[in-house]
């Protein structure tokens, strides 16, 4: 349960928001308290379409997001919903999925690694992470899987 | 605390270890003074998989007492003056270099030691490839060399590879089928890595980050050597900055002036000196001893140290292939096309070797992320991304031709006296440019580029405007016959300072178009006899 008081923080995140940031001048969603870590896995299951998730690279990549207002509060609207979603709550849904792939996301600006052997990309591409053993002697001669 | 020993040897690379190992198992009292401290391959391993940018340096320290050049940054730790920023890099730890070296492993071709003779450019180096073929074969089984016996390499062999070879990465052989019937022959790559257990260093195991490092050591590395010359006796020093030679009134150097972290000072006292501090800091070692005796540096009465800096500039071309090549796995090159790197034309360019990459596009475009964000940005979500990036990252071929540079003098790395390190020692200021006889090979390298892309049906097709380093530092401290032209004799020692020897790429007269390192491990253990046969 979110106190009061984180409700009334991010009320205000919103009002110092830019306009252009409000969901077309709906009213905030009613969970508008900081997104919790298990909110924010649920989103991004939804977003990755993959249902296991590191929690501990979940708890980064939240902080991330929460590290900046706008962020915050356009991962408020898509705890709620992403259906009809507005161009910035798809920004932070591509944001977001990019983190999740490359194991790299950014707070204050700056890029900072997450993971490197979590990163989805690799599983994507049916590798290991680079500088981990991938399998057995001359694999790699063998056409692609 | 002093050293004194019979060969005090500066630099723990591949020539300084080998070297080190050889004379330690012969009996001699041998010290290596390395600049830079021991890294641990595990701490290497996790500082290489948190670093943010994952460029050569990244798993490495870079101390302030030992700074070191980084691959993304040119005036990191260089002082550049030239046309072309010099942009190849060095490590300074125990093993050195071949820490992050790609790990091939050829030969020279014969030409190459005769380019003055047979083309009327650059100049002949004192021995033939005759006179370094058994050396070759001994460099090739200490290094541990896997290759085909097959593959037509322009260098004739009186011995077999020591280890099978590793197989062609899938999309070498795709590369090669589609070829096949073209002048361009996919050549399999001989490659200092382990294709089954050898010298008790496991078979690769396909991690894909030879460069920067491999988890597993089956690619070759100095530790290896370093390691063997300390359990036939040798003592290795790390965090010992050589910063002059001191050369007595007979022309003898009597010692090394080292300094400490912490800016203390001591001498290393020794019978024979070696150094084999690689083509920037030995040549700078050399140039900041000068004296009023030897106001032009130590080994210099030639003038020649330092000078005839050359790389192998390198070019970037990338496509994507029509099928899936599997790419991203397993030794980051395992072909090459390689008969270009010797012919009649030597007198009009320069000879070159194409590397095929294994790496898709991460070298020049920074994938695979880059291509997660451009199918994110097109809307692509869960399982068709993944599709489409697996997709994608398969069939990203990277072609590099790297192209062998002309020895010039105006091309050369003196000690700058005004730009200090952290502990006071001059930081090497560099002049560099890349002249027509190396840009007309880079074009027919891009030339044959697109022969590969049009044969593989390749699209997306690019071509980076500017060349890039390999890397490959040579030239600066050249062997020759005549004292006059050139830094060390055949046998790689000082025409001035009878026990004085330099090892290292800096003492090739010209570069060829071969990766340095086994001709680099050939050199040093051959010196070995003549370095022996110096102790007085």
């Amino acid at each position: 349960m979110a106190s009061l008081t984180r409700r009334a923080l991010l009320w205000s995140a919103v009002w110092l928001a830019p306009a252009a940031h409000l969901r077309a001048f709906a009213p905030p969603p009613s969970a508008a308290a900081p997104t919790s870590l298990d909110e924010f896995l649920e989103v991004s299951q939804r977003l990755l379409g993959r249902s296991k998730l590191d929690r501990e690279l979940a708890q980064i990549y939240l902080d991330a997001v929460l590290s900046n207002a706008d962020d915050a509060v356009q991962l408020a609207y898509l705890v709620e919903s992403n259906a009809n979603p507005t161009p910035e709550m798809k920004a932070l849904a591509s944001t977001i999925i990019e983190w999740w792939y490359t194991g790299v996301c950014t707070i204050n600006g700056a890029p900072r690694l997450a993971t490197h052997t979590g990163a989805l990309m690799w599983s994507a591409l049916g590798i290991t992470a680079p500088g981990t053993c991938a399998g057995p002697f001359g694999a790699w001669s063998h056409p692609p899987v | 605390m002093p050293w004194s020993a019979d060969i005090v040897i500066v630099g723990s690379g591949v020539a300084g270890s080998l070297a080190a190992a050889r004379l330690a198992g012969a009996g001699l009292k041998v010290v290596i003074l390395e600049a830079g401290p021991r890294v641990q391959r595990a701490s290497a391993l996790a500082q290489y998989r948190e670093a943010l940018i994952k460029i050569p340096e990244a798993p490495y320290p870079d101390t302030p007492y030992a700074p070191h050049p980084k691959s993304d940054d040119p005036d990191h730790y260089y002082l550049q003056d030239g046309n072309n920023k010099f942009g190849s890099t060095y490590l300074r730890q125990v093993g050195g270099t071949t820490w992050h070296w790609l790990g091939t492993a050829l030969r020279f071709v014969p030409d190459d030691f005769r380019l003055r003779s047979r083309f009327g450019v650059g100049i002949d180096w004192p021995i033939s490839y005759d006179d370094l073929e058994p050396w070759y074969c001994e460099a090739e089984r200490e290094l541990g060399v896997a290759g085909d016996p097959n593959a037509d390499l322009n260098a004739p062999r009186s011995q077999p590879y020591p280890l099978p070879p590793i197989p062609l990465s899938y999309a070498d052989q795709r590369t090669a089928a589609s070829l096949k019937g073209s002048t361009h022959s996919v050549q399999p790559t001989p490659q200092a890595r382990n294709s089954e257990r050898y010298d008790n260093r496991p078979a690769c195991c396909g991690s894909a980050s030879c460069i920067p490092i491999c988890p597993v050591q089956a690619k070759y590395d100095a530790t290896t050597h370093v390691a063997r010359a300390e359990r036939a006796g040798a003592q290795v020093v790390a965090d010992a900055v050589v910063t002059s030679v001191e050369v007595g009134a007979d022309g003898r150097v009597t010692a090394l002036i080292v300094k400490r972290p912490d800016g203390s000072e001591d001498r290393a006292t020794g019978k024979v000196f070696v150094i084999a501090a690689h083509g920037i800091e030995t040549p700078k070692l050399l140039l900041q001893s000068r004296t009023d005796r030897l106001p032009a540096g130590v080994a210099n009465s030639s003038d020649q140290v330092g000078r005839n800096l050359m790389d192998h500039p390198a070019q970037l071309n990338w496509a994507l292939a029509a099928e899936p090549l599997g790419v991203y796995r397993g030794p980051l090159a395992t072909a090459g096309i390689e008969w270009t790197r010797a012919g009649d034309w030597r007198s009009e360019h320069a000879a070159f070797r194409i590397q095929l990459d294994n790496a898709g596009w991460a070298w020049p475009a920074g994938a695979p992320g880059t291509t997660v964000r451009d199918l994110i940005g097109k809307g692509l979500r869960g399982a068709e991304l993944d599709r489409a990036l697996a997709d994608h990252s398969s069939r990203e071929i990277l072609i590099v031709p790297l192209v062998e540079q002309l020895p010039l003098a105006a091309n050369r790395i003196v000690p700058d006296f005004d730009r200090r390190d952290a502990i006071g020692v001059p930081r090497p200021r560099i002049t560099y440019a890349i002249d027509d006889y190396s840009k007309r090979a880079l074009e027919h390298g891009r030339r044959i580029f697109r022969e590969i892309a049009a044969a593989l049906k390749a699209t997306d097709i690019h071509e980076a405007p500017d060349v890039v380093s390999s890397s490959h530092v040579m030239g600066t401290y050249r062997m020759g016959s005549d004292p006059r032209q050139s830094v060390v004799n055949r046998d790689q020692q000082s025409h001035d300072h009878p026990n004085l020897f330099l090892l290292g790429s800096g003492v090739f007269p010209t570069s060829a178009a071969s990766n340095p390192t086994l001709t680099i491990a050939a050199l040093a253990l051959r010196a070995v006899s003549a370095i022996q046969r110096s102790i007085l």
